[in-house]
Order: structure tokens, then sequence, then C-alpha cells
């Protein structure tokens, strides 16, 4: 039986976000938005959705003078993003 | 990239590359310390050997310090990522290693002053660790045949300076002292070139043709 995509992790923009905090400690807002190409409001949007789901942990803080938000991927988006490609193997090998 | 759905391959593909993008975008020019530190102490090496051979004046043997001096504020200058660019586990891991081997030249000084020994040697067994774990780490071959080669230059080092103690018949203790340097100082920098200048080029070359 083909395993259920997680429909969070099933989206362009959310999935990309994923696979990059996966290979980083933490990046921050203006390095995901010229990784991804999104446009900030689109991308803001998409990342309160992952925080929600406790996928990704989200900072707010300061660099200097300027603010700046840093996002990491959480344990159980690690968890998340793992059984999604697991998911993915059993429809593509079907 | 906008919020759609995407087939079962996409999302395979777009997952490997943002993955590949990211891991390129952050290793450009990761060659540049390499760069640095191995046309700086290559440099100066040459030039005491330059000093040594010529019978220069020995105050030119402080030039040594001109590495440490002209190295860091170079690494910070040139070698700092922007504050947007993010760290990987691998950045951190290879800095850790590289603080360690700095951190490690104040014993190998130590050692050179009061056993009154060649300090060449023991900085090279140094380099030759934070190279070889250094390449293994970022998975680039020409660092890791780099870092061997620094350590086989360190037997080397040790054999030149037995060889030097048991073949030669000196009578003058500073001739033999110069005698013994002067190879050395040769190896270090033929070392430097081959296990830090060459491999530094190399990732630099491979990280822009895939940028």
């Amino acid at each position: 039986m083909l395993k259920s995509l997680d429909p969070l992790l099933h989206s362009e923009l959310r999935l990309g976000v994923m696979s990059i905090l996966l290979g980083v400690e933490e990046a921050d807002f203006v390095f995901l938005r010229q990784e991804t190409g999104a446009t900030a409001g689109n991308l803001s949007v998409q990342l309160d959705k992952l925080q929600k789901a406790g996928y990704i942990a989200v900072e707010k803080t300061f660099r200097g003078k300027m603010p700046c938000t840093l996002c990491r991927i959480t344990e159980e988006g690690i968890r998340a993003f793992e059984k999604y490609v697991e998911a993915l193997r059993s429809y593509i090998e079907k | 990239m906008q919020e759609r759905k995407l087939t079962e391959a996409e999302s395979l593909a777009l997952i490997t590359q943002m993955i590949q993008n990211t891991h390129r975008r952050l290793t450009v020019n990761a060659g540049k310390p390499y760069l640095i530190w191995g046309y700086l102490t290559a440099g100066v090496a040459l030039f005491e050997w330059l000093v040594v051979v010529n019978g220069w004046s020995f105050y030119w043997m402080f030039a040594w310090w001109l590495i440490p001096l002209l190295g860091f504020p170079l690494m910070l200058l040139t070698c700092r990522k922007r504050p947007t660019e993010p760290k990987n586990y691998i950045d951190r891991a290879v800095e850790a290693v590289w603080i360690a081997c700095s951190v490690a030249m104040i014993p190998a000084f130590a050692i050179a002053l009061f056993y009154r020994v060649s300090i060449l040697p023991l900085v090279t067994l140094i380099i030759s660790i934070g190279t070889l774990v250094s390449g293994r780490l970022i998975a680039m071959k020409a660092v890791t045949w780099g870092g061997a080669l620094f350590m086989c230059g360190t037997v080397a080092m040790a054999l030149h300076q037995f060889s030097m103690r048991h073949a030669v018949v000196v009578e003058n203790v500073n001739e033999y002292t110069l005698f013994l340097y002067k190879g050395e100082m040769l190896i270090f920098a033929l070392l430097f070139i081959c296990g830090m200048i060459i491999p530094g080029h190399i990732i630099n070359a491979k990280t822009r043709k895939h940028a």
C-alpha cells in the first residue's frame, strides 16, 4: 500500500525551504528568499505554516541594527522530511 | 518558486537540486584559506632559505612571524562569510579542526624552544592532521592527498635531521645548524606548494565550474 504524502511538504516552496534547511545549521530570511526566488510575502506565509506545524523554528533577532529572521529545521521537521522522502520512493518504485 | 503541488518525480528532483545548489553556493572559493596560508608560508620559507644561503643578517629570521601576523588578518578580511550566508555542519567541523591546529602551534613552539629542536617538522605534522581531516570532511581528494603529503613530509624532515646529525661531520655548530636548516626550509616550502597551493587551486576550479 502506498504511503500518503505529507500535504504540508508536498508544495514546491515549502519543500524547497525544508531541503535548504536540512543542509545548514540555520538560514536567514534573505538567504532563503535568494535561494528559492520567492517573494518576501509568499515566503513569510509558508515559513509561518512550517513553524505552526513544528517543522521549523523561527527566531526573530537583530544583526546590528537590522532585524533578522533565522530559521532552522527541528527534529520533528527532520522526521517529517524523512517520512516524506520514504513515501516518495514508494510512489516512484511502484 | 511558488506554492504549487508537485508530482513525485518533481519533488525528488527539487530536493536534490536545492541541496546541491546550497552546497555549491556555500563552497564557492572554499580553496581561498589554503591559498592564503600556502602562498604566505611557502613565500616566507623560500625567503628564509635565501637568508640562510646568502648569509644575510640573523634578524631576517623574525620574518617567520609574518606568517601569523599577515595570515590571520588576511583570513578575517577575505574568508569571512557574509552575515546572510548560513554555516553548515561541515563548516563548523572544519573550523574546529583548524582552531585546534592553530592552538597546537603554541606547545609546538614551546617544545622547539625548550628542547632546541627545529619547529618545522612539528608544524608540518600539525598541518598534516588539519589538512587530512579537512580533506575527508569536505570530501576533496586533492586536500586529503595534500594532508598525506604533509605527513610524508614530516617523516622526510625527521629523516633529514637524523641523517644530518649522523652523516655530516662538521666542526662548527653554527655551520651544522645552517646546513640542517637549509634543506629543511626547502622541503617545508615545497610541501606547502604541493599540499596547500595546488589543492587550493583545484578546489576553486571545481567549485567555480559547478557554480
